[in-house]
């Protein structure tokens, strides 16, 4: 059964728009993940992988870049956080793979992802 | 540590023991390559069938330091492999018309995948920050519907 995806998220709308200027198509190749997620499950879309060590709550997507054509292995990165008492996705980061790479596999450090998952929460919680 | 369906110390050990076939130098190259190519791609089935979403999402941070440490050999492994084979028609040809090569890249992205989700994963200081802040989440919701 799909998961619903919170697509407002402030950190996940800020990286859009830094990656917008250099990949335009990149609103279009992130609602296709959104819509798989949606139709199928946030665990199997993409193809997903949880995040080690935090409960199945952080999870990891692949998406392919239209502007990069260099589909789903070398594309985008999407990092996203499940709420289980909403059954919510809140997509937090967007990232190209090789601004990270250094060595195959390297990943935006944990103050990175610490930093906009602070902001999520916060706005969640705002929110209310 | 967590019961999986492969222990941790098999992924481990089937991945050391395909790295190390590249380096035993007494074989014949001719006949290491293949072996190479058929181990590698053995290790990295064994390895990508039995990392599930389940068993990432329950590692604890050394479980995945020490797996990430592994699998980044094996990676770096197979990328030697087949970077060496690019450069060998005779070998690829015989390598049944790079069915095997293309099988073996195939399972080297997936492999990948896998060392992505480890690299930053399990760190205790943020696991401890993301249950207090979806306890709030809960207790906000919960005041709000009270």
């Amino acid at each position: 059964m799909g998961c619903p995806v919170s697509v407002s998220v402030k950190s996940m709308e800020r990286s859009l728009s830094r990656l917008r200027k250099s990949f335009p198509r990149v609103d279009g190749d992130i609602a296709g993940l959104y819509e798989d997620i949606s139709k199928t499950s946030h665990q199997t879309a993409g193809p997903a992988k949880a995040v080690p060590g935090y409960s199945m709550t952080v999870w990891k997507y692949r998406c392919e870049s239209t502007d990069m054509g260099r589909g789903k292995s070398g594309g985008l990165r999407v990092l996203a956080f499940y709420y289980k008492g909403g059954d919510v996705l809140f997509p937090f980061l967007v990232y190209i793979k090789k601004d990270f790479e250094k060595e195959p596999g390297e990943q935006p450090s944990k103050k990175i992802i610490g930093k906009h998952l602070e902001e999520l929460f916060s706005e969640v919680l705002s929110r209310g | 540590m967590g019961a999986y369906a492969i222990p941790i110390s098999q992924l481990k050990a089937e991945s050391s023991f395909a790295v190390s076939w590249q380096e035993i130098s007494s074989i014949p190259s001719w006949f290491r390559k293949p072996l190479s190519l058929w181990i590698l791609s053995k290790a990295f089935r064994i390895v990508n069938q039995s990392i599930t979403n389940e068993m990432l999402g329950s590692l604890t941070a050394s479980e995945a330091l020490d797996l990430h440490q592994s699998f980044s050999e094996l990676h770096a492994a197979g990328s030697r492999l087949l970077d060496r084979l690019e450069s060998q028609y005779l070998l690829k040809n015989f390598l049944l018309d790079h069915f095997f090569i293309n099988q073996m890249t195939e399972e080297l992205t997936k492999l990948e995948d896998i060392i992505e989700a480890l690299a930053w994963g399990g760190d205790d200081q943020l696991r401890a920050f993301i249950d207090g802040a979806v306890a709030d989440i809960e207790s906000t919701q919960r005041s709000l519907s009270a």
